[in-house]
């Protein structure tokens, strides 16, 4: 489990203002300045157009992404992060589809462009790393193939240059003997190996911004310490900016800048990820907090959520999270909450200020 | 790749002999051999010393042996009817069945990737909605109907394709002869081959459509459109490869179906190949004719088998030929 006391530490070094020497620390000024964010999601709509009826799978969903900053999503299975991940370069399955709501990047509309466009930004402008690596790869093609096509698609690169540059991001990410590997099937690499081959072929564009969905719940707990390590690494020494979808708020605190919490669709929390492991408004964040294991002694069992989350079909009236809330009030079962701010973070509850104490 | 040969060749030799016994054990059972030779007017007496003699009252497997012993050095016994070796009757009429199936399987290729493809990727458009609703029709009616309409349309009523024959056909490699290099000869190919391929055709089609649905809905072809290629590379190169390797293995096995269906469709078209010959056989219970059919059909599936493994093994990496270099 990469989390507990390790990632605290962490936590705190990561932070500019007490290790002025950190090398994310040129980064956060840079976001305070910038005046254009690198990403800017507005008002995002998503919906699933069914046979009976249109599910509503992303609603109201507005954030920013910085250059070079990291982000983190989080919520539990369904609460639409993959879906905001996905929809960001229109890559959500169907009978999935963009709504309403804007996505600006470099300066244009994402919901806006033609296919042909949209390949341009896929893959050069902005990556993505799936979940699986064992379902990811093309069991059929080279690594080599796989790398260099990526490449081919964006750039006029000759094979041999192509090639170079597979091997150099191969070695980037600390696969052994990469020009071996070059000419290697997936199946003949371990999983890790191939996560770090994908984690390879996103940066070898070298875009500006990589979505990372989930990118370590299907490997082992040691090999996914050591992804989140290379991630770290990379995003860190390139400046590349980081969307990191995730269920482990262990992983949250350990590698992003700032995270967004969600929830049946919607987002309830927003804010720098250190107020947010440290300080939550939302009852929802609470909860995640509590169910970490780190927050158990240990022997006794660990700490839950009860209820679960509502499928999109049946969303309740007013706050989706009333029906397993704590501190719920009539308020909640009416009244859809707007965003409080408090401080760094922006939270939709009645009862945010409750937490404030 | 020599291991993965001889492997194959065990299994071959394996198949080829529970063939062997299938089929020789047919003899006992279709008829009395001696009758066929004979006649009616031999007695009774004679008959017996006869059967002595040819070993017909030894035990089955003391039977068996000789009849092996014998097919391995190419004899399968003389055809009763043509009073020559069974296996040089079926190997005279062998090109023109081969033939049939390779212009059958040349449709069946041909058509059956890009139609199945097609309506894989554009699966509401009209013509994949009118392939799927054609394919049902074509799955559900018999070969031998498909044969008989063809011919009663393009033949009697319109004309254009002879109804029956190869045609003129050229001999080439010493005894080969083939209808491919004559423009007789291609005509009278079009309607046996198209009547052939009419089950198979649209089986292919739902099969490369069913795959190619699953493989595009697969995470490494989400990956590969996260990539930014283009359509076509997804398609052609992520996608096709994934969808043909089982469309490969099937395909292998109908290969024998195929050659099971020319027996319906030479009778109808009248072609001079082994399906006309045998059903010719078991009319006339020419039962040597009969095994020598079925030893060639089984050889000729067993090795269409092997080498559609082989590719397979060279399409699919994972499956590995040969034991990895520097190996165990």
């Amino acid at each position: 489990m990469p989390g507990g006391v390790p990632c605290e530490v962490r936590c705190r070094h990561r932070d500019p203002q007490r290790d002025r020497s950190c090398a994310t620390a040129p980064v956060r000024i840079q976001r305070r300045h910038s005046i254009v964010s690198l990403l800017e999601v507005k008002n995002l709509e998503v919906r699933f157009a069914m046979r009976r009826q249109e599910l509503i799978a992303l609603r109201d969903v507005s954030f920013k992404v910085e250059k070079g900053e990291r982000l983190g999503i989080v919520g539990e299975s369904g609460a639409g992060k993959s879906v905001a991940a996905f929809s960001i370069l229109n890559l959500i399955s169907k009978p999935g589809y963009i709504s309403s709501g804007e996505i600006f990047f470099g300066g244009k509309d994402l919901t806006k462009l033609t296919a042909r466009e949209m390949s341009q930004i896929r893959g050069n402008q902005i990556s993505m790393v799936f979940q699986d690596p064992m379902m990811t790869l093309n069991p059929v093609l080279t690594i080599g193939t796989q790398m260099t096509e990526a490449l081919h698609a964006h750039q006029d690169i000759s094979r041999e240059e192509a090639k170079q540059r597979a091997i150099e991001t191969l070695a980037r990410v600390h696969i052994p003997s990469p020009a071996t590997r070059f000419d290697q099937y997936p199946h003949e690499l371990s999983g890790g190996m191939r996560q770090r081959v994908v984690i390879a072929i996103a940066l070898i564009t070298k875009p500006p911004l990589i979505i990372a969905d989930e990118p370590t719940t299907a490997l082992d707990v040691t090999i996914q310490a050591e992804i989140m390590e290379l991630m770290m690494e990379l995003c860190e020494s390139s400046g590349v900016g980081l969307i990191l979808i995730t269920h482990d708020l262990g992983v949250i605190s350990q590698m992003t800048e700032r995270a967004i919490v969600m929830y049946a669709g919607r987002i309830v929390e927003e804010g720098d990820t250190r107020d947010i492991i440290n300080h939550a408004y939302h009852p929802y964040t609470h909860g995640l907090m509590d169910a970490l294991p780190q927050k158990t002694k240990p022997g006794r069992r660990l700490n839950q959520i009860k209820g679960v989350m509502p499928a999109l079909s049946s969303i309740p009236d007013g706050c989706a999270f009333n029906p397993r809330c704590p501190l719920v009030i009539d308020l909640c079962r009416t009244t859809l909450p707007q965003f409080t701010v408090f401080g760094s973070t922006r939270v939709a509850c009645h009862r945010a200020a409750a937490r404030t104490d | 790749m020599f291991a993965f040969f001889v492997r194959r060749l065990i299994q071959a030799t394996l198949v080829m002999l529970v063939i062997s016994v299938i089929a020789f054990s047919i003899q006992d059972n279709l008829g009395d051999p001696l009758r066929e030779m004979v006649g009616q007017s031999v007695s009774e007496a004679e008959r017996q010393a006869l059967r002595e003699e040819m070993g017909l009252n030894d035990p089955f497997i003391v039977q068996y042996w000789r009849f092996l012993q014998k097919a391995l050095r190419g004899d399968l016994g003389t055809s009763y009817f043509f009073k020559r070796p069974a296996v040089d009757v079926i190997l005279d009429k062998l090109p023109a069945t081969l033939e049939l199936v390779f212009g059958a399987s040349l449709i069946i290729i041909l058509l059956s990737v890009p139609i199945g493809v097609f309506a894989a990727i554009y699966p509401k458009h009209w013509f994949s909605k009118f392939a799927m609703g054609v394919s049902i029709v074509g799955i559900s009616i018999p070969v031998f109907l498909t044969a008989i309409l063809s011919i009663y349309i393009f033949s009697v009523e319109l004309n254009w394709l002879p109804s029956f024959g190869r045609g003129e056909t050229v001999e080439i490699f010493g005894g080969w002869t083939t209808g491919f290099l004559t423009r007789d000869g291609l005509v009278h190919l079009i309607l046996p081959c198209i009547a052939l391929s009419s089950i198979m055709l649209p089986l292919f089609i739902r099969l490369i459509r069913a795959e190619m649905l699953e493989v595009l809905e697969s995470e490494y072809v989400k990956f590969a459109w996260a990539k930014g290629l283009s359509p076509k590379r997804v398609w052609f190169v992520h996608a096709l490869k994934n969808t043909l390797l089982p469309v490969i293995t099937v395909g292998g096995v109908q290969i024998g179906t195929l050659i099971a269906y020319t027996i319906l469709t030479e009778t109808v078209f009248q072609w001079p190949g082994m399906g006309f010959l045998f059903l010719e056989a078991v009319n006339r219970v020419d039962t040597p004719l009969i095994i020598a059919y079925l030893i060639v059909v089984g050889l000729i599936f067993v090795i269409t088998n092997t080498i559609v493994d082989l590719v397979y093994g060279l399409v699919n990496p994972t499956v590995k030929l040969a034991r990895p270099q520097g190996g165990d």
